[in-house]
């Protein structure tokens, strides 16, 4: 005859194969007592109130106890008496569905609408707390940040593409002669309407070097002086420009703090943007540490991922880990390998950040690197597998084991 | 304008001039909760309930024959995501019915809870579908319907599942299947028969089948009911 263990808001219960249940720890009408129970299961830690449960039990002469799931059966694995998981027991499914017409006919509960309410309320309290947890989360808030700050360069490029094209009006030369935006901004905003002087442009962050060939150039140039009024909207988009920038830099220092203390592993192989960018792909680190590494692998390159399982074009070689320099910077014949073996670390510093929080960093690196000798060291030349001939064959459609077996569509 | 009930008990339809829509009567008077419409014939308020937002009145639209959600049921909703679907089908279990309401992302869970809140036939719980004996103990009683709304590829095992959980022979299962959420390449239609076949190898059956075109693409929502011992 088994005997079962059975946690519910309104106690725990030990019962018989006849739902009868043989020992008892109420803690209803107890609702936060009840909710701070149920989180404690959730958590994976052990609640007193099976500990006691058990604890009358094992006095009785009970050695050994059936639950229904495996994270309870952890709970109780130290408690001297033998466990067994059983996922879908009889007995169990048949003390759940009868425990509120028992405890009613007992009195414990006064009605149906009571229970229905305690339960209720006691699974509010659960819920709450754990969207609370989650909206405290550190990594949520770093995807919110990397998204922010791919939403901010994308701002930040068509704006400064505005303020290019506007300014050129004033000054030609500065907007052919300066790339970066940074430096654009803070030209335009000290030199203003007048001519630039080689004292402003080496102010607003330029070489002294071009900020000479620039006021040469003027000099000759075709442009006609923006009126103070004319130039009033044009400050005020390079004025908006810095702001940004300036929020892309405080983002930036965020990202870096917040990924250093929550992965730091990950952080030690791809920096903090590219880490933040693969949590924020995956959804949170949790979920990141259970990918394989196939999928962080070409996290970030769906549409190049799902268009190869449709047509049979060739697989996508790296979502977002693309943008580590050690891949991209690399010869076009070793990326796919480079990825791969980066991927690869990169599934194990995901887990261990997730799980155990330990600093791998420099064995992770110190193997990368090794790796990354050997391939290159193996393939010194584009092998004819990579040649652009090979593009015209039609690639054999590979059949992987998980089901993806249709041709037809 | 003209309220009448549908053969639905507690699905009404809302006619206006040339225009008709489907309805819940509102549990919690005048309450609208995410944005539909409320109309108040009498002492009653009907919140207008579309196929656009919700699959449960798509498959109504698009000619449903029963309806195994009515007034007084426990029903265990799989993907309750912000609480759209879930807040009319707590309208027409009604106040002796439960809806017990699981969702894992704790984001869109918000919605839910604060749905919850205001509704006492509402049991929200945040946790993965895939693993009942983890919320086992807070869904109330004997269930009478499970409603899944999950596109997740493993949809028809999560299912399963939680019938094996929850249910007994006669209890009502009604799953929206998503195809592209289950294999992006196969075709639809295989991938529809293929779910199917998994619920009816496990000891289901399949009541109806309704395609929810045009209102959403490439969805099938099926009514099934266990005739097996599960």
């Amino acid at each position: 005859m088994s005997t079962y263990l059975v946690p519910t808001p309104f106690g725990v219960f030990v019962h018989n194969e006849d739902c009868r249940i043989l020992y008892e720890v109420i803690v209803y009408p107890d609702e936060e007592l009840a909710t701070k129970m149920m989180m404690q299961i959730a958590d994976k830690t052990l609640p007193v109130e099976i500990r006691d449960a058990i604890e009358a039990a094992r006095q009785a002469g009970v050695n050994r106890i059936v639950v229904e799931s495996s994270g309870l059966a952890a709970l109780i694995r130290d408690l001297n008496v033998e466990v067994m998981v059983d996922n879908a027991s009889r007995a169990i499914k048949m003390f759940r569905t009868s425990i509120d017409s028992v405890l009613i006919e007992r009195g414990v509960l006064e009605s149906e609408q009571q229970t229905t309410d305690f339960r209720r309320r006691v699974a509010l309290g659960i819920s709450r707390e754990k969207i609370m947890r989650h909206l405290r989360s550190p990594d949520l808030t770093i995807k919110y940040a990397v998204e922010t700050i791919d939403s901010l360069d994308k701002t930040i490029n068509l704006l400064g593409m505005r303020l290019r094209e506007w300014y050129a009006i004033n000054v030609p030369a500065i907007v052919n002669h300066v790339e970066d935006i940074q430096t654009l901004v803070e030209t335009v905003l000290s030199v203003g309407t007048g001519m630039p002087t080689a004292e402003h442009l080496v102010r607003a962050g330029l070489p002294p070097e071009a900020a000479k060939n620039i006021v040469e150039e003027t000099a000759q140039e075709v442009g006609t002086p923006l009126s103070e009024e004319g130039l009033k909207p044009v400050l005020a988009i390079a004025q908006s420009i810095r702001t940004m920038l300036d929020a892309r830099r405080t983002i930036e220092e965020y990202i870096e703090k917040s990924m250093s203390r929550v992965a730091p592993n990950m952080t030690a192989l791809v920096g903090p943007l590219v880490g933040a960018r693969l949590i924020s792909a995956a959804g949170s680190l949790e979920d990141l540490a259970k990918k394989p590494s196939s999928t962080i692998q070409v996290l970030g390159a769906e549409r190049a991922l799902f268009r190869s399982l449709r047509t049979g074009a060739a697989p996508p070689k790296h979502g977002v880990i693309f943008q580590v320099p050690l891949v991209h910077s690399s010869p076009f014949w070793q990326r796919g390998k480079i990825a791969r073996a980066l991927a690869g670390k990169l599934a194990i510093a995901a887990k261990v950040d997730a799980h155990s929080g330990q600093d791998l960093s420099a064995a992770l690196r110190l193997q990368l690197e090794r790796r990354i000798e050997e391939i290159r060291r193996q393939n010194p030349r584009p092998s004819a597998k990579g040649q652009p001939e090979k593009q015209q064959q039609r690639p054999t459609r590979k059949r992987g084991s998980r089901g993806r077996r249709s041709r037809s569509r | 304008m003209s309220v009448h009930e549908t053969n639905f008990p507690g699905v009404y339809q809302i006619t206006d001039g040339q225009h008709t829509s489907l309805a819940t009567r509102s549990l919690v008077e005048g309450q609208s909760v995410y944005g539909e419409r409320v109309i108040t014939v009498g002492e009653e308020s009907y919140r207008l309930w579309s196929g656009r937002r919700s699959k449960l009145a798509a498959a109504i639209r698009n000619g449903l024959g029963e309806l195994p959600i009515r007034p007084g049921s426990r029903v265990l909703y799989l993907g309750a995501a912000s609480g759209t679907t879930v807040s009319h089908v707590s309208d027409i279990v009604g106040p002796h019915g439960v809806v017990s309401a699981i969702e894992f992302s704790p984001t869109v869970a918000r919605g839910l809870v604060r749905l919850a809140e205001s509704r006492p036939n509402i049991i929200p719980i945040v946790e993965d579908a895939r693993h009942p004996d983890r919320y086992a103990t807070l869904v109330a009683g004997p269930v009478d319907v499970v409603y899944q709304d999950i596109a997740q590829p493993d949809q028809a095992r999560i299912l399963y599942e939680n019938i094996r959980h929850f249910c007994t022979i006669g209890t009502y299962a009604m799953i929206a299947i998503k195809a592209r959420s289950i294999d992006s390449t196969a075709s639809v239609k295989r991938v529809f028969d293929r779910e199917i076949r998994q619920l009816m190898d496990r000891g289901l059956e399949v009541v109806e089948r309704v395609n929810l075109a045009p209102l959403e693409r490439d969805h099938l929502m099926v009514s099934l009911r266990v005739v097996e011992d599960v």
